[in-house]
């Protein structure tokens, strides 16, 4: 009894934290007034509504990436170009919302570079049957040189321009609430729509029939084959609206925070975390949320910490929430298994 | 899920019987032409000359013995980290972790480099050789525990420790061990005299690390092909049940294989430090490790092979830096074109093309 | 399998060295430039984007001065890897470009590599302390701008606190940002200033991330040492009502002039001109170095917003002057 209650994620994860709470108690009134100073800082930090904010804006791109990418790897093919897909997206999203003046504009051709991007994954993956991982590395190195072409011929001038972004919010009374509403309900339009998204992909990917066929590919091809699916054409959609999504992450990237800029390589190689946290949320929309979101608030964590003036290098800072994520895959999140057919091209009778 | 890939790519056994393969020859041949074309279509319409750029890049990458040594050198990291990436992947896993790996044999490296002066240098060499190479190793070695103790996914934690090494390798460059000299900027100590790798030949880039590289090529093949180590890790690859089944230990042998890649990978990293930079700074070799998987995946695993694809991405890198200086077209066009290449490449080597040529040949020719 | 790689892995090779040998030889340029030529080639090469809103945008537009105001010819290598750089260096020697600049402490390395080999070519390595007959440095006096930007911050501070924004944890950063703390404590004894590093020049969606933090912690004045995501920075500390001070390579006056109180200068392209200058008259000596600020008029305060009281500017001024005549001393970094 006790052991099938604390097999429960939720259960182990809830007790787990608070033993934390209380060894870190005691480890308080035991130390000296200077570790109780800073301690005093973090739970500021902690406690400030601009913290959860500031782990939501870091979160909100790589979420819209993971679900991206959780499309195509529940298909059975690793997307581990999200970092390609994003770069592109962000670098379109701000070129075109420069030019067209709307921000709207800039997201749907996001959207389209990356289902471009995604058609080209599609090809050697699924078409070819090249290796997927190689075509991955390919289009990352192709995003990064092409975006950073592009934008030097787009943009000789020399000053900084930003672009039209999405402006935040104003709910008439969520956003004056006192601590929800700068937490929650201050943000950029974007931010919700994504959020929106997490039970909308639940429920097409475990409540739809499509859902079903999706993860059937992804977990047995030639099962899915012999029942008449088209193995090769659900894994072209799933890439397709995978590279859309994730195009788009970029677009949330350029105007999280308001900055509504581009800068080569503005990615930065946040399309890997958001492949991470793909495999960490266990393939499954809730978990991949919540990995970006633990990872967010590690990071909102470490900036915070550095501007409260904490004495540690602030390059071990910076590993903090690498760590944390690698922390928590070891502690709640054993045995993520992917699609059992991830990785492998399927080869349709005849074709071979 | 990587056991599924290794399945599906791991390399065939090689038929004896050779005949002149026409048609695999000509694919691959064509669709460097094509990219080529292509290229040049895309630097035509940059407004530059086509021609002057390809010249540069065969002058910049093969075009006398200084840049063929350019070239080879460059080659170096890349195949030892490429091998490291293919041995894992016979043990069924995917080592995403060799930037890692590789900054943490950069930093090993350099810390017996950088200090202890008065050992005699062959022994310094290889001591810090030594120190690169385990570093590497550890570093591999715990998403390897991980995943053997947690079942945590290696290709996460790979990832995030990527990540980790970099930053540890900025705290050390900025702190620890930054250089005296240079108005202090954010460089380690420089590698004491005497510890820098030898040149194999006067006035070029050929060091040390090229023998290291080489002989780690030579030692996987035989390995693979002829021990029973070699024999183990592809039967605890394909399928780790049965491995367990028939009396292999499989976790020992796979924390082993993921030792030794990590190990290659931090050799990497010592070449680069000891052959070439002579100093560590932050962002050494940001994206050595990354190539490698295609290095690794492009050569099929198969140790030789591995070594052709890493000359091959070696030549685009040595020649692009010609096209900028030469042919003066803008770095980001270059980097376009080398990935033209790479794409090319990937999908002449895709199993559908490769189906395809041999029809073109109108024979079903075994191999 | 293994022989269908190896045969197309050969082919790549092979036609690799085909197009080696259908190339045109290269033709060497001559390596000095005939008595009496009053034209030089000048090349220079960094190992970050020309494009950064920053130190190396300053670096090619020092270049292309030298191009405007000598008539040189001159060529770049931008984004440069380590594992490259004494590849491009000496490829532009080979070429017979008679000066190299190289963009940066990083270079220090290859440089000691490659020029020995080329004795007829001048390398100048920009920030950095060299030795070699034929390499020149230069440095800036790292810490002058500091104190005074300093001094500006803590008499425009309402609340005392002032957060720092700055790329990196370098030495040619932190000597500013130590003195900034002098500077704003000298004038202001309740300053409290504190440093957040991006870990990263250019990378503007986190320079953007530890912005709002300082901003969260309710500073009144930024300071913002940076590349590429300095513009946004200041961007965003506009639209949150909060001073900045800019610059650390150009001037950011004109990036926000109701926003941005004056900033550090550091004049790049100056100290290229000069070098280039000196190099044509001849009496660039190889082996020496240039270490410059503000008594050589290469570092200075830029243009201040017309919001600032006239007694902030006259105080910094003074100070400055101060300095300048040996009665004011901090420590800077020769």
């Amino acid at each position: 009894m006790v052991r099938a209650w604390w097999s429960r994620g939720w259960v182990r994860t809830t007790a787990i934290l608070m033993a934390a709470l209380v060894v870190f108690w005691i480890v308080l009134e035991l130390a000296g007034e200077e570790t109780r100073n800073i301690a005093n800082g973090i739970f500021t930090i902690l406690a400030a509504p601009e913290f959860v904010k500031a782990a939501l804006i870091a979160a909100i791109p790589l979420l819209l990436a993971a679900l991206g990418g959780l499309i195509s790897e529940l298909s059975g093919v690793l997307n581990m170009a999200l970092e390609a897909m994003m770069l592109v997206g962000a670098f379109v999203a701000y070129t075109v919302a420069d030019h067209s003046g709307s921000p709207w504009i800039g997201l749907l051709a996001a959207g389209l570079s990356g289902l471009a991007l995604g058609l080209v994954h599609a090809v050697f993956t699924v078409t070819l049957r090249a290796n997927q991982v190689v075509s991955a590395v390919a289009l990352n190195l192709f995003a990064v040189a092409a975006t950073a072409l592009a934008f030097r011929v787009l943009y000789i001038h020399k000053t900084f321009q930003p672009a039209p972004g999405f402006e935040a919010l104003h709910f008439p009374v969520l956003s004056d609430l006192p601590y929800l509403g700068v937490a929650l309900f201050q943000h950029n339009i974007l931010i919700y729509l994504a959020l929106l998204l997490i039970p909308v992909m639940w429920f097409i990917l475990y409540r739809t029939s499509w859902g079903l066929t999706l993860r059937s590919v992804g977990e047995h091809p030639m099962a899915a084959n012999t029942v008449g699916i088209k193995v090769n054409r659900v894994r072209y959609i799933a890439i397709l609206l995978s590279g859309t999504l994730v195009g788009m992450s970029g677009s949330a990237l350029v105007s999280a925070s308001g900055i509504n800029a581009f800068q080569e390589n503005l990615s930065a190689g946040r399309g890997f975390i958001a492949f991470a946290a793909v495999i960490f949320g266990r393939y499954d929309p809730i978990g991949a949320f919540l990995g970006t979101i633990l990872f967010g608030l590690g990071d909102a964590l470490q900036i915070r910490l550095q501007a409260y003036g904490v004495e540690v290098p602030y390059q071990l800072l910076l590993m903090l929430p690498y760590v944390i994520t690698l922390l928590a895959l070891v502690v709640f999140m054993r045995n993520a298994r992917g699609p059992a057919a991830s990785g492998t091209p399927f080869v349709e009778e005849g074709a071979g | 899920m990587a056991e599924d890939i290794s399945q599906n790519l791991a390399p065939l056994k090689p038929k004896a019987r050779f005949s002149l393969p026409i048609a695999n020859v000509a694919m691959p041949l064509l669709s460097i032409v094509v990219a080529a074309l292509a290229g040049a279509v895309i630097i035509l319409l940059m407004g530059y000359d086509p021609l002057k750029a390809y010249a540069a890049l065969a002058q910049g990458s093969f075009g006398n013995l200084m840049q063929t040594s350019e070239t080879v050198k460059t080659a170096v990291p890349l195949l030892l980290c490429g091998l490291g990436i293919a041995f894992a992947f016979q043990s069924g896993a995917f080592n995403i972790g060799a930037v890692g790996q590789m900054y943490m044999g950069g930093l090993a490296a350099i810390l017996v480099a950088g200090q202890f002066a008065g050992l005699p240098g062959w022994l310094h060499m290889l001591l810090a050789t030594l120190a690169a190479f385990v570093a590497g190793g550890l570093w591999a070695l715990l998403p390897a525990f991980l995943k053997v103790r947690y079942a945590s996914n290696e290709i996460i934690s790979t990832i995030l420790l990527n990540y980790v090494a970099i930053y540890l390798v900025d705290y050390m460059v900025a702190g620890p061990i930054k250089s005296g000299g240079y108005g202090g900027a954010p460089t380690s100590w420089p590698v004491l005299a005497g510890v820098m790798y030898p040149k194999l030949v006067p006035q070029t880039q050929l060091h040390l690390g090229l023998i290291f590289a080489l002989s780690a090529m030579v030692i996987l093949f035989f390995v693979m092909r002829y021990t029973t180590l070699g024999q183990r890790v592809r039967i605890v690859g394909q399928n780790r049940v049965a491995a367990t089944h028939a009396g292999i230990r499989a976790d020992r042998v796979f924390l082993l294989a993921f030792f030794l890649s990590g190990s290659l990978a931090g050799l990497a990293g010592a070449a680069e430090i000891l052959g070439y930079q002579a100093r560590l700074i932050s962002g050494f070799a940001p994206s050595t490790g990354y190539d490698a998987i295609a290095v690794a995946l492009l050569g099929g695993h198969a140790p030789f092979l591995v070594g052709l694809s890493a000359l091959f991405f070696a030549g685009l890198q040595t020649g692009a830096v010609a096209m900028e200086a030469i042919a003066k077209l803008p770095a980001q066009l270059v980097d376009l074109i080398r990935v033209l290449a790479i794409l090319a490449v990937l999908a002449a080597s895709s199993p559908r093309i490769v189906e395809f040529a041999r029809k073109l040949q109108g024979e079903d020719r075994k191999w | 399998m293994k022989l269908i790689n190896a045969c197309r892995l050969l082919a790549m090779v092979s036609l690799t060295v085909a197009a080696v040998g259908c190339a045109p030889a290269a033709t060497p340029a001559p390596a000095a430039p005939t008595e009496g030529a009053k034209t030089f080639r000048v090349a220079m090469v960094t190992s970050g984007p020309t494009n950064d809103h920053g130190w190396h945008q300053n670096a090619l537009e020092g270049l292309q001065s030298i191009n405007k105001e000598l008539g040189y010819e001159i060529a770049y290598s931008e984004s440069v890897e380590s594992a490259q750089q004494q590849n491009t260096l000496r490829q532009y020697a080979q070429q017979g470009y008679n000066l190299i600049f190289c963009h940066g402490y990083e270079w220090g390395e290859a440089l000691k590599a490659v020029a020995p080999d080329f004795p007829d070519v001048m390398f100048v390595q920009i920030n950095a302390t060299t030795e070699g007959a034929n390499i020149v440095g230069t440095n800036f006096k790292f810490g002058e701008l500091g104190y005074f930007a300093g001094m500006a911050a803590g008499l425009m501070t309402k609340n005392g606190k002032i957060g720092i924004v700055a790329a990196q944890d370098a030495p040619q950063v932190t000597a500013d940002s130590d003195t900034i703390q002098l500077g704003a404590k000298a004038v202001n004894a309740n300053a409290d200033v504190n440093v957040s590093f991006v870990g990263s020049w250019d990378d503007i969606v986190k320079g953007q991330q530890v912005t709002q933090a300082q901003i969260d912690r309710g500073v009144d004045i930024l300071i913002i040492i940076g590349d590429a995501f300095a513009p946004p920075a200041i961007e965003l500390a506009k639209s949150n009502g909060i001073m900045v001070i800019g610059g650390w390579s150009g001037d950011a006056h004109d990036l926000a002039p109701e926003t941005v109180i004056t900033s550090g200068v550091q004049d790049v392209p100056g100290v290229y001109l000069s070098i280039a200058r000196q190099f044509g008259d001849g009496t660039l000596k190889g082996g020496s170095s240039f270490v410059s600020g503000f008594a050589e008029n290469t570092q200075k305060m830029g243009v201040w917003g017309d919001f600032v009281p006239a007694e902030v500017k006259d105080q910094v001024n003074q100070a400055i002057a101060d300095y300048l005549a040996g009665k004011l001393d901090f420590p800077v970094l020769k």
